[in-house]
């Protein structure tokens, strides 16, 4: 990683818990927003703090960290882009609904459930297309049921 | 002392329940002589709960989301009021959980968990134990961190567990009162 993160963040990230980091984003501290994209965008980061930054930026609701989850979209894990699919569904961004629909074929069905989750979410216009195919094509029946819950 | 708790594994997580009471056992059997028993265990078939989308775990102002909120309803009625929920992970991969509903008292513990993280959240549940920053403590706030294991509780910590209204005492069944 480039930059040394606070040990605020730091242990925030190793925690067996989400708490101290929904307190670290309730704060809102600048240095740890830059600190949080650049976890998410970084390759050689634990994968585990990676999914983690993703989790917080997404709660964060900084619409300019969509970039960095997508720049890392490629280098994610499954638990990784779970937190991407989450995070995507609350920035709410365009650009995050076009790259949750992207993923409506990944190959993990939880991924999918958090792609149905973020189109409903972020309720954008292509959002209902993208839904309405999971509705009728997805080959686990409780994520096609999961769709059509939400299909206007 | 024992503490009655039902476990409900949401199907395709994949726990270690005899490691998990085995140092639940280690820790409070030694440290304030209380027990953990398992009076219900089931296995449910939940895909939509195996990761669960939780909008935070904060001790205060905790917003319980949809998905939280049909977990905890699981394993209810078992004569325990304490529920374990053993899943997949949070969409953070965090270990596990100790908010819960307001009338629902329990815990998630997910597939990632460390050999502490079960006991860790449920000494969150009973007695409401927060975080401290000894690394040879239980609470200590990354279980992957602990050193000197098995892990020590304070005799606050201890007495908190002993004074929650959760545990029964051996001779309050026996004798039937």
């Amino acid at each position: 990683m480039q930059e040394r993160l606070s040990p605020e963040l730091e242990a925030a990230l190793q925690a067996d818990e989400a708490g101290a980091l929904n307190q670290i984003v309730r704060a809102r501290k600048p240095e740890h927003l830059a600190q949080l994209r650049q976890v998410a965008a970084d390759e050689t980061a634990p994968p585990l703090y990676r999914s983690r930054a993703i989790y917080a930026l997404g709660r964060w609701g900084e619409p300019a960290a969509v970039a960095d989850i997508v720049r890392g979209l490629p280098t994610l894990t499954e638990q990784g882009r779970l937190s991407a699919m989450d995070a995507l569904g609350r920035l709410a961004t365009p650009e995050a609904e076009r790259v949750l629909a992207d993923h409506a074929d990944d190959g993990s069905p939880q991924v999918r459930k958090l792609v149905v989750e973020g189109l409903v979410r972020a309720q954008g216009a292509a959002a209902q297309s993208t839904l309405r195919a999971i509705a009728e094509r997805d080959p686990e029946g409780w994520l096609r049921e999961l769709a059509s819950r939400h299909v206007k | 002392m024992f503490l009655p708790i039902a476990v409900v594994t949401i199907q395709g997580a994949t726990p270690q329940p005899a490691r998990d009471l085995d140092r639940a056992t280690l820790v409070w059997g030694q440290e304030c002589g209380v027990f953990v028993d398992v009076v219900s265990s089931i296995t449910i078939d939940r895909p939509d709960l195996l990761v669960l989308s939780q909008t935070d775990c904060q001790v205060t102002g905790h917003v319980v989301s949809g998905e939280e909120d049909a977990l905890f309803s699981l394993g209810r009625n078992t004569g325990a009021d304490v529920v374990v929920y053993y899943v997949q992970a949070d969409t953070a991969g965090f270990f596990g959980c100790a908010a819960h509903p307001p009338d629902r008292r329990g815990a998630w513990v997910g597939n990632t968990n460390t050999e502490w993280t079960f006991i860790h959240e449920l000494t969150h549940v009973v007695g409401r134990n927060l975080h401290v920053t000894d690394t040879d403590n239980l609470m200590f706030s990354s279980t992957a961190g602990i050193t000197n294991p098995p892990p020590e509780l304070t005799d606050q910590q201890a007495r908190r567990i002993l004074e929650d209204p959760a545990l029964l005492c051996v001779s309050s069944i026996v004798l039937n009162c």
